[in-house]
């Protein structure tokens, strides 16, 4: 009953202003903050020496046995080109799940997870960010703070990244 | 009240498929001269049971193609028909349609009513109906005014007593049965306790009638009977809507026909029901009424041929029981019992075997192999504590060891299936084929019970098959020519399974002519392939396999096109298997296919360079060696070829193909592993070798791409991803590196 009232509460709160909040994974590459759709997200783990392919660019750090699961694993610090790709124990590994393959990548830090109502995302405009403007969706003030929302899943399989085979392109 | 049958669909078309299955096998058993009762039993209820579940489900089609079948079974199963070659023809093909409507009303390839009907047809003349269908005019007792209408039901049931608003709720039944029957009401009642009656068209299947009424009637109350012969008949000789006892014993003081079999004086309400549930059938199956008697001569009604045509000459005769009657009753008696014989039987079968989802059980393998890897990833962290003072650690942690590797085996065996499910498709094609090409064939299995893993089971079915025609095709020679060459007739092809080593070995075998070297020679050099006249026999034959090449003198139906003996080497390789040859002229061919025993494992040797470790299949291994600088050949001033015992090997360089750092360099230093895919060999140039496993075979693609020079990944005992190198692909390199030196 608690459980309901509450769910209602946070429904209600998520629904003012018309716009809808959902939940977000922020994270740092370099200076810059980005935000993701938390519901891709299947899991945060430390980083572990993958398992390096052949002949695959150099942000491919490998594959990593996920609980008996090949996954490759992208470095977005080399890929981008910011922060400093170094492996400490601290280094983390979001695991994204994304319809029907999973990957993983490096990223500087992992901050919070934050709601953000959708009407506050504003579109963003034509900016040098790290990453490509085609994969972001907009940007959202927090606390000072400027997210970029990311379209991870639009990004990571995208032929840029090298993940998918290019036929599934 | 209306239940979504589409869920059960999936289970209907399963069932279905196992009954045709089944019953192709046992038609293909049967022994014409005297055919087995039990087996003709077995037919027959499996034809049964799909017309029932069909009629259920409301696919018309199918009801009706097996109850045609059903009609001319029967017949023959109690004896009144001979089995002849010509209907075992008719009952295949009965069952190919059969399969083709089922694959219809799943969803894949179009229904033909024009066959449907032509099967009918032919069936029904079988059966000495005289291309009559089988939706003859109803009960002989009243030839109904329009002899090609159906005749209807009568369906007779009461409420049960607390039923309240009794008046709707029938009206939504006669709703409910008027979606697949046109139905009506005949009499509404005017007490609550009193009897409702509908009239529903005969083809109707009471079996499902009953299912649904059943769900608000009292089921002790149904009554299903013939409509307007049952009302005139009822009068004549109140026998139609008798309760079963008097029927029964009016039969026996009648003709003393049921003295063989024990009366079922006390027969249960429940057989009761069912007792003129099919008078279409019953009259199918009685030569009685057709046209003036003409077909007396079927063994049943052989001493009465006279009562039949009286009965239907004059339909109401009031003292002579109408011969017929018996028909149903026994029909229906035997149906019951069989039923009844072969319910336990079905209960027992569903005890033992479930059906699982594959993906299931490959998702049990994964988590399994998982905590084999977790195991021994705590094997190894104990294996440093002091064995006294953790001794019940390490007993426990022994313990867990064989556990897991027990269950590990057992899961494994989840997928394995017996190759028998392949080889029953076999009798069939190779009866139809020696058919098409006037040859004998007698086929030969052994070793069905081999099992191998369900994978490989679905990819192994088509190229054994073009294995086996091509058998009978190429191999068997014609019966005329088999006594000339002093051979019987009959040419023999033998199928054969057994296990060797970690392989399963199929062997397709014939005593037909074997290959002829000088034609394949001289074929392969009209194709262009450069041979020469000393290659060895083993040589000459894989030249079949070559794209493109068949020596069939002309192009059949059946083979000689030259696609397949290739596609067949190609499906074999793609799934770590190899075929190979054996042929003696006159005296026969035997085609060795050898698979791994299962798609998810693989035995591999794992091999170091640099940091990196690799899995070799060991399938593909030759030998493995340490080169000497003597061995080395250079081209261009780049050493590239190492000479192995007079052969000259192109050297694959692992570290130059996949960029490994600070591996080693020196040819010299090395390990040399020489490997053979498609004929063609080449040393791969590595570190070191580390060991031989078995490996679980990982896709990369699933989350990844495919990467060129590996084939697949796999994760060794520290839980670290290992990659599966890809033989094929890096002695292709090889090849190209010879190419370009040359």
């Amino acid at each position: 009953m608690m459980m309901a009232q509450e769910l209602t509460a946070a429904s209600k709160e998520g629904s003012l202003d018309g716009g809808y909040a959902e939940e977000y994974l922020t994270y740092t590459l370099g200076v810059e903050e980005y935000a993701i759709d938390i519901l891709k997200v299947q899991e945060i783990r430390g980083y572990e020496p993958p398992t390096t392919i052949a002949n695959a660019p150099p942000f491919l750090k490998g594959v990593i046995n996920l609980r008996g699961t090949i996954v490759p694993i992208v470095d977005l610090r080399i890929k981008f080109g910011v922060g400093s790709a170094e492996y400490t124990p601290f280094t983390v590994v979001i695991i994204l799940n994304l319809g029907a393959r999973v990957v993983g990548m490096v990223v500087d830090s992992v901050s919070d997870v934050t709601m953000l109502r959708q009407d506050s995302i504003r579109p963003a405009p034509e900016f040098s960010a790290s990453v490509d403007t085609r994969y972001i969706k907009g940007l959202c003030t927090l606390d000072e703070r400027m997210l970029i929302v990311v379209d991870i899943e639009r990004l990571m399989l995208s032929s840029e990244m090298a993940l998918v085979d290019e036929s599934q392109c | 009240m209306a239940i979504d049958l589409s869920q059960f669909y999936q289970v209907f078309f399963q069932e279905a498929q196992e009954h045709l299955e089944n019953m192709e096998a046992l038609l293909l058993d049967l022994d014409l001269a005297s055919p087995d009762e039990e087996q003709l039993n077995a037919i027959f209820r499996a034809a049964h049971s799909i017309k029932g579940s069909a009629g259920t489900f409301g696919f018309t089609d199918l009801a009706e193609v097996t109850h045609v079948l059903e009609n001319l079974l029967d017949r023959i199963r109690k004896g009144e028909l001979a089995l002849r070659p010509d209907m075992i023809d008719a009952f295949l093909d009965a069952g190919d349609l059969l399969k083709d409507l089922l694959a219809a009303h799943r969803g894949d390839g179009e229904a033909e009513p024009a066959r449907v009907a032509e099967t009918c047809q032919r069936l029904a003349a079988l059966a000495g109906e005289a291309g009559a269908t089988e939706r003859a005019p109803a009960p002989t007792t009243e030839p109904p005014a329009d002899a090609t209408a159906p005749a209807a039901l009568d369906v007779s049931f009461q409420l049960d007593a607390g039923t309240s608003n009794a008046d709707a709720a029938i009206d939504n039944l006669v709703a409910e049965i008027a979606e697949q029957w046109a139905c009506h009401l005949v009499e509404r009642p005017i007490e609550a306790e009193g009897r409702w009656r509908l009239s529903v068209p005969a083809d109707a299947d009471p079996e499902a009638l009953r299912g649904m009424l059943e769900f608000l009637v009292r089921s002790d109350s149904i009554r299903i009977g013939s409509a307007e012969p049952a009302a005139s008949g009822d009068e004549a000789y109140g026998f139609f809507d008798a309760e079963p006892a008097p029927v029964a014993d009016s039969g026996t003081e009648a003709y003393g026909f049921f003295d063989a079999e024990p009366t079922p004086a006390a027969a249960p309400a429940d057989d009761a029901w069912g007792l003129f549930d099919t008078p279409a059938k019953a009259e199918a199956g009685t030569p009685g009424p057709s046209p003036a008697g003409t077909d007396d001569s079927f063994g049943f009604f052989v001493d009465l041929p006279t009562p039949a045509p009286e009965v239907a000459v004059s339909p109401a005769p009031t003292s002579e029981p109408a011969p017929p009657a018996p028909t149903p009753v026994t029909e229906r008696r035997e149906a019951t019992r069989s039923e009844r014989r072969s319910t336990p039987r079905a209960a027992a079968g569903g005890e033992t075997s479930i059906r699982v989802d594959i993906d299931k059980v490959d998702k049990l393998i994964n988590l399994v192999g998982e905590l084999v890897i977790t195991q021994a990833m705590l094997a190894q962290s104990a294996s440093v504590l002091d064995p006294v003072q953790f001794e019940r650690l390490h007993n426990g942690l022994a313990q867990l060891e064989r556990n897991t590797r027990d269950m590990q085996e057992s899961v494994m065996s989840i997928r394995m299936m017996p190759i028998s499910v392949v080889f029953s498709r076999f009798p069939r094609v190779v009866r139809d084929l020696a058919q098409k090409l006037n040859k004998q064939i007698e086929l030969k299995t052994i070793g069905e019970g081999t099992e191998l893993d369900k994978g490989l089971i679905e990819r192994i079915a088509d190229p054994l098959t073009h294995l086996v025609r091509n058998s009978l095709d190429h191999g068997i020679e014609m019966p005329d020519d088999r006594v000339a060459k002093g051979k019987s007739p009959v040419g023999n092809i033998t199928l054969k399974a057994y296990h060797q080593g970690g392989n399963i070995v199929i062997e397709v075998a014939d005593d037909g002519a074997g290959l002829d070297r000088a034609r394949i020679l001289a074929k392969a050099r009209e194709r262009g392939f450069s041979v020469n006249d000393q290659i060895s026999d083993a040589e000459v034959w894989l030249l079949i396999f070559e794209p493109g090449f068949s020596t069939a003198e002309q192009v059949t139906e059946v083979s000689g096109r030259g696609v397949g003996m290739d596609v067949v080497k190609r499906n074999i390789g793609a799934m770590g298997g190899r075929v190979e040859i054996e042929s003696m002229r006159g005296v026969g061919t035997r085609m060795t296919v050898r698979l791994p025993l299962t798609l998810a494992i693989l035995d591999g040797m794992s091999v170091a360079a640099g940091k990196e470790t690799y899995i070799i299949p060991l399938g593909y291994v030759v030998e493995s060696l340490q080169v000497e600088r003597g061995m080395i050949r250079g081209i261009a001033g780049v050493e590239r070829l190492i000479q192995v015992r007079g052969e000259f090997l192109p050297v694959v360089t692992l570290y130059e193909v996949f960029g490994i750092p600070g591996a080693e360099t020196r040819l010299d230093h090395g390990i040399m592993v020489v490997v053979e895919a498609d004929g063609a060999k080449a040393a791969l140039f590595l570190d070191a070798l580390m060991g031989q496993h078995q490996v679980v075979i990982k896709s990369l693609e699933s989350n990844y791409r495919k990467v060129a020079g590996v084939s697949g990944a796999t994760i060794m005992g520290d839980g670290h991803v290992a990659l599966i190198l890809d033989v094929a692909a890096l002695v292709q390199m090889g090849k190209s590196t010879l190419r370009a030196a040359a």
